[in-house]
């Protein structure tokens, strides 16, 4: 089997191929005709008219599924914020308390606990404005970095899912629909083919996605929006449910022009599942930026009960220290100092 | 009344500022650099998320590069400021060292024994800091 888009092409093909066919062998009487021409615009039947009808409609339904992206062409993109988000973590942030204890597996909160070690005893404003700006928020910062990044990666590779999937399911329609003309005899007064039912998989396949865990990001939506939320943070879309299109991908008809028009029907059905899909994609990342990111955050550790808070925006980044870099002082003689003969591993 | 700690004994803190200063925090600007980079080089790759018109208005493209901008600029952010502030407990670094020549002293030998050298391939300050390129 050739890949997409040959085999959409290919199907397509041989699906006017056996409609030319149905419409001049089967259909030669005049009512037959008369409901195409009627249901169509087609002026009269012949292989040419039908033909040309068949394939303008087809470049209109069928082409912009063509031009979609091929799915492997987001796997560099997922590579490179995969490279980013196992800098933060290695193990997936569900755990506001893993974040702030730096304890995470990664380079990143690696070289806090080394600073933090290194910082200790000395004193001055840069000094205390370090630790109330940098060491008691990195726990936060990481946390929503890395949040932010897998929910990223995730929706990345639900949106890939999806369009391998709509790539499945329009070669899976055009055949299907292929298969039922093939076998309309037109000899029955009550149909002379069976219906056949097809269902999409797009949905499907991107709630696979989101809720197996699986892959780059090492979490799924459900533990990112209960991870965000144990948090204290508020983030109100976490579903994925799109709605499954009431006609649904149902192919067939008592004559030619009603399996054409339900093939066409499907059609819009599989656009409308693909559009409420990637719609609700953006609802979830919408809901992140708007309840988490532009949202407030308690400042300080968790367990400092500090009831300020700062908004998600300000706490995502290091900010300038507002006293500068320069002011450091000696640690006193008797305060607690690490001892300094730990090297730094190479 | 509570003294600083000076002399031999100082030469231990100092050590350790050395690490936070030339050491810790290089890497960690270093770190989010890379973070800042990768963001940038996704948004080359931004037109994988464009489809034809049919399948409605373009709503994901918006929204995740708006989020991912975020990511990216932060990161920017953050490294540049670790960096700033590597660079100012540098700069204290070497006013203590040439205050107290017995602390830098002890420093000195200090590093010899963890590190039996002084190479500077060991010191992550001496690559400098890549200020790259982000949305501010």
């Amino acid at each position: 089997m050739s890949d997409f888009p040959e085999s959409l092409e290919v199907a397509i093909n041989n699906l006017i191929n056996t409609l030319v066919y149905k419409l001049l062998v089967l259909e030669t009487d005049t009512d037959s005709r008369a409901e195409f021409m009627s249901a169509t615009g087609v002026p009269y039947v012949s292989d040419v008219t039908v033909q040309d009808y068949a394939r303008q409609k087809a470049d209109e339904i069928w082409g912009p599924f063509k031009e979609l992206p091929a799915p492997s062409s987001l796997d560099g993109v997922i590579e490179t914020l995969t490279g980013a988000h196992h800098r933060l973590t290695t193990t997936g942030v569900t755990d506001i308390f893993d974040a702030e204890e730096f304890s995470l597996g990664a380079l990143i909160p690696g070289f806090m606990v080394d600073f933090r070690t290194n910082q200790a005893g000395w004193r001055g404003a840069t000094i205390d404005a370090v630790r109330s700006n940098y060491l008691d928020r990195w726990g936060r910062m990481v946390f929503l970095q890395a949040n932010t990044i897998a929910l990223l990666l995730l929706v990345l590779r639900a949106y890939q899912e999806q369009l391998r999937q709509a790539q499945n399911d329009v070669v899976a329609l055009v055949n299907l629909a292929e298969e039922v003309l093939s076998s309309y005899t037109g000899d029955s007064v009550c149909g002379s083919t069976e219906s056949k039912s097809l269902s999409f998989n797009i949905a499907i396949g991107v709630l696979g996605v989101l809720s197996a865990a699986a892959g780059v990001a090492g979490m799924a939506l459900a533990s990112i929006v209960t991870a965000v939320g144990t948090a204290g943070l508020g983030i109100t879309k976490d579903a994925y449910d799109p709605p499954v299109p009431k006609d649904g991908g149902q192919i067939g008809g008592d004559s030619v022009t009603q399996i054409w028009e339900s093939i066409v029907r499907a059609t819009e059905s599989l656009r409308q599942e693909y559009s409420e899909s990637e719609k609700q994609l953006h609802d979830i990342i919408d809901g992140f930026q708007h309840d988490v990111i532009s949202g407030s955050i308690g400042v300080g550790k968790s367990g400092q009960r500090d009831p300020r808070s700062l908004p998600a925006m300000e706490l995502l980044r290091s900010k300038p220290l507002g006293s500068g870099t320069s002011d450091v002082a000696r640690p006193f003689a008797t305060s607690f100092s690490p001892d300094p003969a730990h090297s730094p591993e190479w | 009344m509570t003294d600083d700690v000076r002399g031999v004994a100082f030469g231990g803190p100092l050590e350790r500022l050395r690490q936070a200063a030339r050491v810790d925090l290089p890497r960690l600007a270093d770190e989010y650099a890379q973070i800042r980079n990768a963001c940038e080089a996704t948004t080359g790759e931004d037109t994988r998320l464009d489809r034809p018109a049919y399948f409605g208005a373009p709503a994901l493209r918006d929204s995740w590069t708006r989020l991912r901008d975020v990511v990216w600029s932060a990161a920017g952010e953050t490294s540049d400021n670790l960096w700033e502030l590597s660079r100012g407990l540098d700069a204290a670094l070497t006013r203590f060292v040439q205050e107290d020549a017995a602390a830098a002293d002890e420093m000195f030998q200090i590093r010899d024994r963890m590190q039996g050298d002084r190479s500077t391939g060991n010191d992550e300050w001496t690559v400098g800091h890549d200020d790259g390129h982000y949305p501010r």
